[in-house]
């Protein structure tokens, strides 16, 4: 186990490593990108302050070698400053990831726990309401815009039905508000990854509830309920860990576009911004903190398999 | 690859036909309604006003430059398609051959291929495509270019796992025996097999293709303005009182995506059911 472990960081550290080089090459083709998010117009630049500006940023440097700093200062625990707001790129994200991991957990919550019990019901019956339900949401899943869904949920939901508050996280500062500003980006983010949640686990139900296990537990006179979610769904959640984990990426892209629109002050919402101002080392920090959420997540989820499918026991 | 029967099978299931001719009568109509009729995306109504309500003069209204938004709804219908055609078309060129190579040969070409695919599917697609379009500089192009390269590693997989599959079966074996050269196989035994579920993940790609390029032109790095598509239009709701009380300007756009991208999948399913029901896509 400690093997198999420390495999799985090494590779996804070496990803990680390939991620930020490919992300740091493509910033680096970004002409003056430095100059322009500091706002100066370089028109009233002398060509020697040009280079000296350059040099003040390391930009004379070959593109590799510029990398390689930006490593050894990461490893040092130094993201470097933003060019637009002048601050350290850590302190900015630091204030950022705590609204991120709120509104993404609470999203991923609430599709788990609308999610799997839709996609259970839907294996057990199929053809019934559930499995009707069930494949509503699935091509929702697939086939709507993440911001078309935000414009529409505003639209119902905020105008329409004056349920909730639109704008940003911080109102008057109370729970309840927090709460209530809360619910409809998290419900959100939850419709999204809702429809490849139900129908892996309708999948993976409907394979495992096949086995003759089952029959076997059903024989020794278990009550339907315990067959169904002590021996069935609980061997079905290795593959459905599986597609979460495929999914987690598309999930953080999407709640950047969420966080946007409804004006969350997340990590999503910052990388967007950050892209548009060309701020170069904010994007590298933002890249680094997804990538290593990412991939911590995979490998967190992939150990959670041993805990939670009996057929795991080791590797 | 296509196997007699497909297209009665594919004929038989209803929501794949009714899809399909949703599909075949949006194209007619965005690519025909704007020639026969003259419309104009670009030019502003000054006089119709901005945000103007639908009228006899102005179908949809008119957007925020008080353009007619039923021309810019038509044009940017033309936008998605092309985009849905013309990105899975890229995916395929460059994820096939990356696919075949990685499956057959294994060793260094396998893993080469296969960890930078990983490497494309562990961070999120729609931020790394939005910083190669702002590298490239946004338009029509470098949308469908960008879009069409970022689906290789998923028709890369797709291939890959097919050709692993296909390379146990004996007909391979016997190819070999025979002394058929590496491509011949590659050609005449491995390729027919991978092609159907290419062929069906095509209409999937296309959807999913026009959901990334209305992302991008929603966040302003796809198609620029004045150049029409829908999800351009759409970023108008962006300003709250554009989103609550004029709804006419983003509505059509959005179910129109939504149709869109419902009937590519729903033709993908019915090809999928038609060829191989079984087929995991």
């Amino acid at each position: 186990m400690a093997r198999y472990l420390l495999k799985r960081i090494l590779s996804a550290m070496l990803t990680m490593f390939f991620v930020t080089a490919i992300i740091y090459a493509l910033l680096s083709m970004l002409q003056g990108s430095a100059m322009n998010a500091m706002g100066g117009s370089g028109g009233e630049m002398t060509a020697a302050d040009y280079e000296a500006a350059r040099r003040a940023f390391g930009l004379d440097m070959p593109v590799w070698l510029r990398y390689l700093h930006w490593l050894r200062d990461v490893l040092r625990w130094n993201l470097g400053e933003s060019y637009r707001y002048g601050a350290p790129v850590g302190e900015i994200i630091g204030q950022r990831f705590f609204p991120s991991a709120l509104l993404v957990g609470s999203g991923l919550l609430f599709a788990v726990l609308f999610g799997l019990p839709i996609g259970v019901m839907a294996a057990y019956r199929p053809g019934s309401v559930w499995d009707r339900i069930s494949s509503f949401f699935a091509l929702i899943g697939f086939t709507a815009p993440r911001f078309i869904i935000c414009i529409a949920f505003i639209y119902i939901f905020s105008y329409r039905l004056r349920l909730f508050p639109v704008m940003g996280m911080y109102g008057n500062s109370s729970l309840g508000d927090l709460v209530g500003r809360l619910i409809l980006p998290a419900s959100i983010i939850a419709f999204g990854s809702m429809g490849y949640l139900i129908k892996q686990t309708r999948g993976a139900c409907m394979d495992v509830f096949q086995e003759d296990y089952l029959k076997t537990a059903r024989a020794k006179g278990l009550s339907e309920p315990e067959v169904i979610l002590k021996h069935g769904v609980r061997t079905a959640i290795a593959p459905i860990m599986t597609q979460i984990m495929l999914e987690i990426p598309e999930i953080v892209g999407g709640s950047a576009i969420t966080e946007k629109i409804f004006g969350w002050p997340g990590i999503g919402a910052l990388m967007l911004d950050a892209i548009r101002n060309r701020d170069t080392p904010l994007i590298m920090g933002v890249t680094l903190v997804i990538a290593v959420t990412v991939l911590g997540a995979n490998i967190l989820l992939d150990l959670a398999y041993g805990l939670l499918d009996p057929r795991v026991t080791s590797r | 690859m296509i196997r007699a029967g497909f297209l009665k099978r594919f004929r038989n299931s209803k929501t794949a036909m009714l899809a399909l001719r949703f599909l075949t009568l949006e194209a007619l109509a965005v690519y025909l309604l704007p020639l026969v009729f003259h419309m104009d995306p670009v030019t502003s109504d000054v006089q119709a006003g901005f945000y103007a309500a639908p009228s006899a003069a102005h179908l949809f209204g008119t957007d925020g430059a008080a353009r007619d938004l039923l021309a810019r709804t038509l044009c940017g219908g033309q936008v998605s398609l092309l985009v849905g055609v013309a990105a899975p078309l890229i995916s395929i060129s460059v994820g096939l051959p990356l696919g075949l190579i990685a499956g057959y040969y294994r060793g260094i070409a396998e893993s080469l291929v296969m960890r930078t695919a990983d490497v494309f599917m562990s961070f999120p697609s729609i931020l790394l495509s939005l910083i190669l379009v702002t590298v490239i500089g946004p338009s029509l192009e470098s949308a469908v270019a960008v879009i069409g390269i970022m689906g290789w590693s998923e028709i890369a997989r797709l291939v890959y796992g097919n050709v692993l599959s296909i390379r146990e079966k004996e007909y391979v074996d016997s190819a070999l025996s025979i002394g058929r050269s590496d491509f011949q196989i590659l050609k005449d035994e491995i390729l027919p097999g991978v092609l159907s579920p290419v062929f069906v993940s095509f209409s999937f790609r296309s959807g999913s293709a026009i959901l990334q390029e209305s992302g991008l032109s929603f966040l302003g790095a796809g198609i620029r303005p004045p150049q029409a598509s829908w999800g351009g239009i759409i970023s108008a709701a962006q300003d709250i009182s554009v989103l609550t009380r004029m709804p006419w300007v983003w509505v059509p756009s959005g179910v129109l995506i939504v149709l869109t991208v419902i009937a590519f999948h729903f033709v993908g399913e019915g090809m999928r059911d038609a060829l191989d029901p079984k087929m995991k896509l």
